[in-house]
């Protein structure tokens, strides 16, 4: 049977064997490690904010301002809430918005990706000036005019992330489905009958999702960063949820009373944005040895 | 800008720009002369707290449009400076007559040159541009500081008589002295089709605008042909900034050689000033409230409204808000002007909330508190949002940037008014008492009357107190209003702010005694 030759299914097959010497080699780079370490640190700190003594949104004036002590380990901000907590909870925003957006922006540049990459050239036209279209409205503009519209919530950030990224990732897989399309083992499928979506599924998205990872590994942090923007600027989530960006905004209202809250709201995103950037970066280099020599 | 572009900027990019900004904040505090370094040359840099959205004296929207207008345009007359007491000298008029209660002879000055080919101010300008905002015609919001005005009769070609219907306390304390009494020739505003919003057809003031980037500045420039005092900056530089603690930054870092402060940064300023500058502290006339809108579905029920009244301890807003520089407030109409009242007629009372709540059958009430970006507008609505929600009403805070803020009640421009509901507001005033109470009018309702209060005795009454120039019997009248206000339970008094300014070294403020600065008659220390 033709199957017996088709490299894609011998990937798959392999794919465990390479997936453990690919961990092995990202551990082992000290850049990876740290990465991975700042990231685990990141979701466990995420994870261990519901066990904290403090409420993140309850108020108490009486406290504001207070210098981190035994009680408040990181002091308190302009309303007497704990920043410690809040940073925790932040951290739990910033991961679900941060990963929820990119693997949706993921999803959608794959389906608009493939589908320009195999449909008709008319489709591809369409889809590519609808692409460039969106990658040409900066994203502060893009964010204003989105959430005047729907109001300010977790979903539209959610929503500027992807239509801002979205198109970014549909490029990149539209290409690689062009230098796909007639590869040899996907002429081969076609012979045999298989339709455009086992085609896709089964044969074009394995062979093209690695490098893609690793570009929405390096883009998590920037979503980071566009997520505590927008709360800076009061078009994220909503108060009194905490979000870095809004205990940025309160850090900066009254950095002349306490500094603490710039602590809290700027080193987790420091440190997250790191983590990512290094794994994201170590995973480029474990996957293609080419890059990693420069 | 792709988001590989905005990757370096935001990463790299703002820690980097961070480090450096802080490292120069931090060397800038040790070099008192810097600021006096932006004023060589005759340019002032001040902050303005909104972009300009209008400059017509019939249509003008916020304090910043009036800041500017009182740049390029000769008003009638101007509050000295300097002073603890409102004194309206005049400016364009040369002399006032009062020749019986309903009759002001006037005078201009002569000389005052328009810009462009529009020659000379007359007095056929003045009944032009008066009678113009009076007229219902032109649907101008402040139509109400001319509300008593018959016609102005024109007498020689600088000379006239204001001929009033009955009595107007207001004329010489905030039409004359105000946006209100800027004149303008007829020919100018029928060139631009009766009315303008930000590019004027015409000036006349001390300044003329030289340019406007859009929510990056405001350059003005001395306009050589004024001649009514001296002018001593070249060029004013106006930065809208929103945040009054990115003023306080901008100012302590020698970007801004005048701003007006946060509430909350008056104890620390009074303290010391940055820069070798100068911090003054003024007792305000604006007003802060909670407005509730009573057309929206969720709040039609008084008992919603009184209930939310009751459920929020004022005094700690304020003291959140302001972090203890200001005290909460029992109306609208400021300490020293008549009218002012020092007690409200209710208490902070949850439970007696939560009885009126059931009683009108809203145990879970889901109500939007809207509010403009600024770091009090948000402590005071987390702690409005923290009360309430002990009183069982859940408040969502929905953000706004001023430009979109300021037109979330007005009709004109659009639907958003029907789902507006609660919200934080506070308006400038001139120092009379009608100009408090002359926003909450049934004629107001969609305008600047955002709780859509209507009641017919408040508006007998507002129309009564600006014909009354008994003080007692127009004390009386406005508190009245106020009671009628607070009784429909639209509102929620929170306080009068203080305002506190930063002038930095070299440059002489010209403040009026509310704070307001008039920017044209600043000097050089």
């Amino acid at each position: 049977m033709s199957s017996a030759v088709d490299p894609a299914t011998a990937a798959v097959v392999k794919k465990p064997r390479k997936a453990r010497g690919a961990m092995r080699r990202l551990v082992s780079d000290p850049l990876g490690a740290l990465g991975l370490g700042l990231i685990v640190v990141t979701v466990l700190a995420a994870l261990a904010a519901g066990l904290l003594p403090h409420d993140p949104v309850k108020l108490n004036p009486m406290v504001r301002f207070a210098a981190p002590g035994a009680e408040h380990w990181l002091g308190t901000d302009n309303l007497g809430r704990d920043l410690f907590t809040r940073m925790l909870y932040g951290a739990r925003i910033a991961l679900v918005i941060s990963i929820g957006a990119t693997v949706a922006s993921l999803l959608v540049g794959l389906l608009f990706g493939v589908l320009a990459g195999f449909g008709p050239r008319w489709l591809d036209s369409i889809l590519l000036l609808l692409m460039d279209a969106m990658k040409s409205v900066p994203t502060v503009m893009l964010a204003l005019v989105l959430i005047t519209w729907t109001g300010p919530s977790l979903w539209a950030v959610v929503l500027v992330v992807v239509l801002v990224n979205g198109p970014t990732y549909a490029r990149i897989v539209r290409t690689q489905v062009l230098a796909l399309r007639n590869a040899e083992f996907i002429e081969a499928e076609r012979a045999l009958g298989a339709g455009f979506l086992r085609v896709a599924s089964l044969h074009v998205v394995p062979n093209i999702i690695g490098p893609l990872l690793i570009l929405a590994a390096m883009d998590i942090p920037i979503v980071v960063g566009i997520e505590a923007g927008l709360s800076f600027l009061g078009l994220g989530v909503r108060p009194p949820t905490p979000s870095w960006g809004t205990i940025l905004f309160d850090g900066f209202s009254y950095i002349r009373d306490s500094i603490w809250m710039v602590v809290a709201g700027g080193l987790p995103i420091v440190i997250t944005a790191l983590g990512f950037t290094f794994l994201g970066e170590a995973l480029r280099d474990t996957f293609d040895p080419k890059l990693a020599k420069r | 800008m792709t988001v590989k572009e905005m990757t370096g900027v935001s990463r790299r990019g703002f820690i980097a720009s961070s480090l450096a900004l802080g490292a120069a904040g931090l060397a800038l505090r040790g070099h008192p002369a810097l600021a006096q370094v932006s004023t060589e040359g005759g340019r002032l840099r001040a902050r303005l707290y909104a972009d300009i959205s209008n400059l017509d004296p019939a249509f003008w929207t916020s304090g910043s449009d009036a800041l500017v207008m009182e740049c390029i345009f000769a008003f009638a007359m101007q509050f000295e400076t300097g002073t603890s007491e409102f004194n309206a000298l005049p400016l364009a008029l040369k002399a006032l007559n009062v020749i019986d209660d309903t009759h002001i002879g006037f005078e201009l000055n002569e000389g005052i040159l328009y810009s462009g080919e529009y020659g000379e101010m007359t007095a056929e300008d003045a009944k032009f541009s008066w009678e113009r905002i009076a007229d219902p015609a032109v649907q101008s919001p402040y139509a109400a500081d001319w509300a008593q005005l018959d016609h102005v009769e024109v007498t020689g070609r600088y000379s006239g008589t204001i001929v009033l219907k009955s009595p107007f306390a207001p004329l010489f304390t905030t039409t004359l002295p105000a946006t209100s009494g800027i004149i303008l020739p007829k020919a100018a505003i029928e060139a631009a089709g009766g009315q303008f919003s930000t590019e004027p057809p015409v000036t006349s003031g001390p300044y003329r605008i030289r340019e406007w980037q859009p929510r990056t500045r405001v350059v003005l420039e001395k306009n050589p042909d004024f001649k009514l005092f001296d002018v001593v900056f070249d060029e004013l530089v106006l930065i809208p900034i929103e945040d009054p603690k990115t003023a306080e930054l901008g100012f302590e870092a020698g970007d801004l050689d005048h701003a007006q402060t946060s509430i909350s940064s008056i104890p620390r300023f009074a303290a010391a000033a940055p820069n070798g500058g100068r911090f003054d502290e003024f007792t305000a006339l604006n007003y802060y409230w909670l407005g509730m809108n009573e057309a929206n579905a969720d709040l039609t029920d008084q008992k919603v409204r009184r209930a939310i009244q009751h459920g929020i301890a004022r005094d700690a807003v304020v003291e959140a808000a302001y972090l203890g520089a200001a005290s909460p407030a029992a109306g609208i109409i400021a300490p020293g002007l008549a009218g002012h009242r020092a007690e409200n007629t209710y208490n902070y009372d949850p439970d007696l909330a939560r009885s009126l709540l059931a009683e009108a059958g809203v145990p879970d009430l889901n109500v939007t508190l809207s509010i403009q970006q600024t770091a009090e507008d948000l402590a005071a609505a987390q702690i409005i949002q923290a009360l309430l929600a002990d009183i069982g009403v859940t408040v969502q805070i929905d953000q706004y940037e001023s430009g979109s803020f300021w037109s979330l009640g007005i009709e004109a421009d659009g639907d958003q008014w029907k789902s507006l509901q609660l919200f934080l507001f506070s308006f400038t005033m001139q120092p009379d008492p009608s100009w408090a109470t002359a926003w909450f009018t049934s004629e107001q309702v969609g305008v600047w009357n955002w709780q859509r209060f209507s009641n017919e005795e408040f508006d007998r009454l507002n129309q009564e107190a600006s014909t009354e120039l008994d003080t007692e019997k127009r004390g009386a009248m406005y508190i009245r209003m106020q009671e009628l206000m607070e009784e429909s339970g639209d509102f929620v008094f929170l306080t009068f702010e203080p305002i506190g300014t930063l002038t930095a070294a070299g440059v002489m403020p010209a403040m009026r005694p509310d704070g307001w600065p008039i920017l044209s008659r600043f000097t050089k220390a």
